[in-house]
């Protein structure tokens, strides 16, 4: 076949996969920007004719509403938004403590043998819904339902294989002969690990670090299940008014768009390493 | 006082044997050569004595103290890597600064250290930059300086001038003498480059599948190799060698080596009484055989060019006398065409007998 | 409690120092995966339910709750329900992705541009793009009128009305969201892939087609293999996105595994048969990973 049919051929195709993929975001996205007489039209407006930020403001302030309806939403995005940064930054953090700490332990002394990472890997592929259960009578017990802590070491269980698969990969990738030089300047080992290999992986440690933020942040189910009234994040709070309030498409739209801000923004960010997280290190782009 | 001494040293990895049963002493301000093959078994010496290998038997000794069970950080030596192991993170300030601050050298001292150390070996100009910019050579120096910056006991080095091109390797070589020389250390060096160890050395310690089977001076082990693994390994181009028989004819000790005879009668004694029949390997340098188209001398031999190797300063013959291969160096404006005959002789006070089975040499 | 003297030395010992370095991670586990472990086998061989009393006083029925779930009607339809739409989706995903991936091979003006957008849908949380489908699934919604411009027919599908369509509807929202995910890791596969083979068969006169079915493929076993199980595995984990748009109505047409679980559990709050049925999930999910997951650990 001619090369230049093909490359037109390339090219066509490429467009026309480009536009179901691009399409739905854009809808929400536009639409938050629509006032209400433009949610529901007759025919579907692909721009909107006056674009507002009142659905934002919305968000915010629920009597920033210039309709006057009996079913605003009620509560802002605050509080939501507030439990999801914390929810998303301690459990990050600790995550990678605890991670890092095994992974670099796993990667140079081998730590747990063999059967250890495979276990770590395991409970990777346990759907969460699985342990939801009894996790829901350990918590009552000791009143973390609905709480920041609990949470967080609930987000930190459900991430720390990754973090330590990723991790190990980031630490193998750094000679053994470095850390034996260490050794032999005189480094102790918690010296050569803190001064001298980590390092070096700050790049890998970053880039962890934001794939577990989106993830958390990202999370519907536990949060779903084991936040009430104090701790929801922002998909429940989405979610919950969707439930209630399913029509206002315009404010529902500006807290989706909103929510996923960070996730798409990070995870272009560090899209050369994704390939890695999913294969547990397998693959390295 | 030996500076390392080591006892009874074995280390097997699983099955395999690395080491196996050593001992020997390094002295004080000594340049000790380890030399040896791949695989020899230089690289699990070094670590073990680096302490990053634990013995599997045997003792340890640095300065007269039973270090076995001693971490690498507190037995005071320093160890240069092959493949350098700089800390890429760092400039190369901290890197060569790294062994005083783990130590907890009081900054002011510090400074003051490595810029010691970075004139000595001449890459001051490198202090702010990170590793990654610098040449080859110059990685060198950053890790040589690395290990100098803090006058431990003794310095191990693990093929340090293995990625260096050949003629920065010449000039390293010279520098790194010199170093030894003027500051009186003690360093254990691993090369698998006999022409460096030959050079350089002040004893060669010749190693093979974990064995050590010398270790003398550069002059006696070239002279008086003590295995024919040491004989073959020394030299280059390497040693000749023939198998014969022993025969006995008219009082004299005669070696029969297909295509041509040798009376030994003179080593009589070194070998000892051998049954006739008994075997016994030939072996002679190419430098010890002296080749003419004439038959000048009565012993001389017949020998048939194969091939020769021109190597400028000097030529390789390469000859064949029956079934046995010989080489021999000739002047380079020697001239000779394949297949012609020549008369080749050998240099009786220059050779060596080999006991076939043991290896060991004999004479 | 422990002097710094003490954790220094205990810095330079070459056997304690792993084991401190996993502390953290030990006590984790041990205590929030292990025992929650215990509880969960427990509960499964009890027909416990909070509403009934507390836990340590509950019914023991032994293998009452196998039973149980060999004659539950509703869950097995669920079950197969949700393998059904994974296997669809799975297959779509794994075509659109493997296309993608073939162009995007060779480099091409805005390759990286054109990458980034591809991976958008993957990055949007699966909660919102629920929300986002239901918003474009409606009948008077986007997805419709476009179809309308595009045939020139009047086009009204009751896409989350009609329990057939609503399924559809979860289908084309998994291979929304997921597609770039295949597309990501082919891609990789195929960039990573040795190119003497390929270019050894090039030259030897085959066809693209062929160098194509008798090299590149075979080639991309492994990665093919790791791509296919880890979506497979997530399957069981879907619900976030179907959740919002569907509730798995209408009726229980698109209704997965994972939210009959979040139902029998937390609405009708029968914990001992769900801790059966999880555990059923965590061991027959745990040996399939376990055999997948070898040649990833092997090397």
């Amino acid at each position: 076949m001619n090369i230049t049919i093909r490359k037109v051929i390339k090219y066509a195709i490429i467009i026309v996969a480009v536009f179901p993929s691009f399409f739905p975001i854009y809808w929400m996205v536009s639409t938050a920007f629509k006032p209400p007489v433009e949610w529901v039209p007759k025919e579907p407006i692909l721009f909107p004719h006056n674009p507002t930020v009142e659905n934002f403001a919305i968000m915010f302030d629920p009597k920033a509403a210039s309709y006057t309806s009996t079913t605003t939403i009620r509560e802002p995005i605050n509080l939501a938004l507030q439990n999801s940064l914390i929810l998303s930054i301690g459990g990050t953090i600790l995550a990678l403590f605890c991670g890092t700490l095994a992974a670099y332990a796993i990667s140079r002394f081998k730590a747990g043998g063999d059967i250890l990472p495979q276990m770590i890997l395991m409970f990777r592929m346990m759907p969460p819904i699985a342990a939801i259960i009894p996790i829901t009578i350990m918590f009552a017990a000791f009143r973390w339902v609905d709480t920041h802590i609990g949470l967080i070491v609930l987000y930190r269980l459900f991430n720390l294989p990754l973090v330590v698969w990723l991790m190990k990969s980031f630490f193998d990738e750094v000679p053994k002969e470095v850390d034996e030089a260490a050794l032999v300047d005189g480094w102790s080992y918690w010296g050569t690990f803190r001064r001298v290999v980590l390092p070096l992986t700050y790049t890998g440690m970053a880039v962890t670090a934001l794939l577990i933020y989106t993830l958390i942040w990202s999370d519907f189910l536990v949060a779903l299940i084991m936040t009430n009234v104090s701790a929801y994040t922002i998909p429940v709070f989405l979610a919950n008014y969707s439930a209630a309030y399913g029509e206002l498409y315009g404010p529902l739209a500006a807290t989706g768009t909103f929510a996923i801000i960070p996730p798409v923004v990070l995870g272009l960010a560090i899209q050369r390493y994704l390939v890695r997280g999913f294969t547990f290190g397998a693959i390295k782009r | 006082m030996d500076c390392v001494a080591v006892k009874s040293l074995t280390k097997k990895f699983g099955e395999v044997t690395a080491i196996n049963n050593l001992s020997f002493e390094c002295r004080e301000k000594e340049f000790l050569y380890f030399l040896g093959r791949p695989g020899a078994g230089k690289t699990t010496l070094l670590r073990m004595i680096a302490g990053l290998e634990k013995p599997t038997e045997g003792e340890i000794y640095i300065r007269g103290n039973l270090v076995n069970n001693v971490i690498p950080s507190q037995r005071d030596v320093a160890m240069v890597f092959q493949n350098l192991a700089l800390y890429t993170g760092w400039t190369v300030y901290d890197n060569i600064a790294s062994p005083l601050r783990a130590h907890n050298v009081p900054k002011s001292e510090v400074g003051g250290r490595v810029k010691e150390v970075a004139q000595l070996l001449r890459i001051e100009h490198l202090l702010d930059r990170t590793p990654v910019t610098a040449s080859g050579g110059e990685k060198q120096r950053i890790a040589i300086a690395r290990a100098l910056v803090r006058r431990p006991q003794v310095y191990l080095m693990d093929e340090p001038l293995s990625n260096l091109d050949a003629l920065l390797r010449l000039n390293m070589r010279v520098e790194l003498k010199r170093m030894q020389k003027e500051l009186g250390q003690t360093i254990i060096y691993a090369t698998p480059d006999q022409l460096e160890a030959m050079s350089m050395a002040d004893r060669i310690a010749l190693m093979h599948r974990g064995d050590m089977h010398q270790l003398a001076d550069p002059e006696t082990v070239y002279v008086h190799p003590a295995t024919k693994t040491v004989a073959s390994f020394i030299g280059s181009p390497s040693m000749n060698f023939v198998e014969g028989s022993v025969s006995g004819a008219g009082g004299k000790t005669i070696l029969d080596c297909g295509a041509f005879k040798l009376d030994i009668s003179k080593f009589g004694p070194a070998i000892g009484a051998m049954a006739a029949g008994s075997e016994l390997t030939l072996g002679v340098r190419p430098e010890h055989l002296s080749v003419s188209h004439e038959k000048i001398a009565a012993e001389s031999l017949e020998a048939t060019v194969i091939m020769e190797e021109p190597l400028g300063s000097e030529t390789i013959l390469h000859m064949k006398i029956g079934k046995a291969s010989l080489n021999a160096i000739v002047p380079p404006n020697f001239e000779t065409i394949y297949g012609e005959k020549v008369w080749t002789s050998i240099d009786i006070n220059k050779i060596h007998l080999l006991d076939p089975k043991t290896e060991k040499v004999l004479v | 409690m422990v002097s710094l003297k003490a954790i220094k030395g205990l810095s330079n010992d070459v056997e304690k120092f792993p084991t401190i370095m996993m502390m953290p991670i030990n006590i984790l586990l041990n205590l929030i995966a292990i025992f929650p472990l215990f509880i969960l086998v427990y509960a499964a061989v009890t027909n416990w339910s909070p509403s009934t009393g507390v836990w340590f006083k509950a019914h023991i029925i032994w293998g009452g709750n196998i039973i149980r779930m060999a004659e539950d009607n509703v869950l097995q339809y669920a079950l197969l329900r949700t393998v059904g739409m994974v296997a669809v989706a799975t297959t779509l995903e794994f075509l659109f992705g493997l296309v993608l991936a073939l162009l995007f091979v060779e480099e091409f003006r805005g390759r990286r541009i054109l990458v980034s957008i591809f991976l958008l849908p993957m990055m949007v949380i699966p909660a919102i793009s629920g929300f986002m489908f239901f918003m474009m699934f409606q009948q008077h919604g986007p997805v419709n009128r476009v179809f309308s411009i595009l045939t020139g027919m009047p086009f009204a599908l009751p896409w989350l009305n009609d329990p057939s369509y609503a399924l559809v509807s979860t289908i084309l929202m998994d291979v929304w969201q997921w597609t770039p995910f295949m597309f990501l890791i082919l891609l990789s596969g195929l960039l990573a892939l040795p190119a003497d083979p390929i270019n050894a068969a090039r030259v030897l006169g085959a066809s693209e087609l062929t160098i194509f079915r008798r090299v590149t493929m075979p080639m991309m076993k492994t990665i093919i293999t790791i791509a296919l199980v880890l979506r497979s595995i997530e399957c069981f984990k879907l619900m976030d996105g179907i959740y919002i748009m569907t509730s798995g109505g209408p009726g229980y047409s698109t209704q997965t595994i994972s939210m009959w679980i979040y139902e029998a559990a937390f609405k009708y709050l029968d914990y001992g048969y769900v801790s059966m049925i999880a555990l059923t999930l965590f061991i027959s999910l745990g040996i399939i990973s376990w055999f997948a997951i070898k040649p990833l650990r092997g090397g």
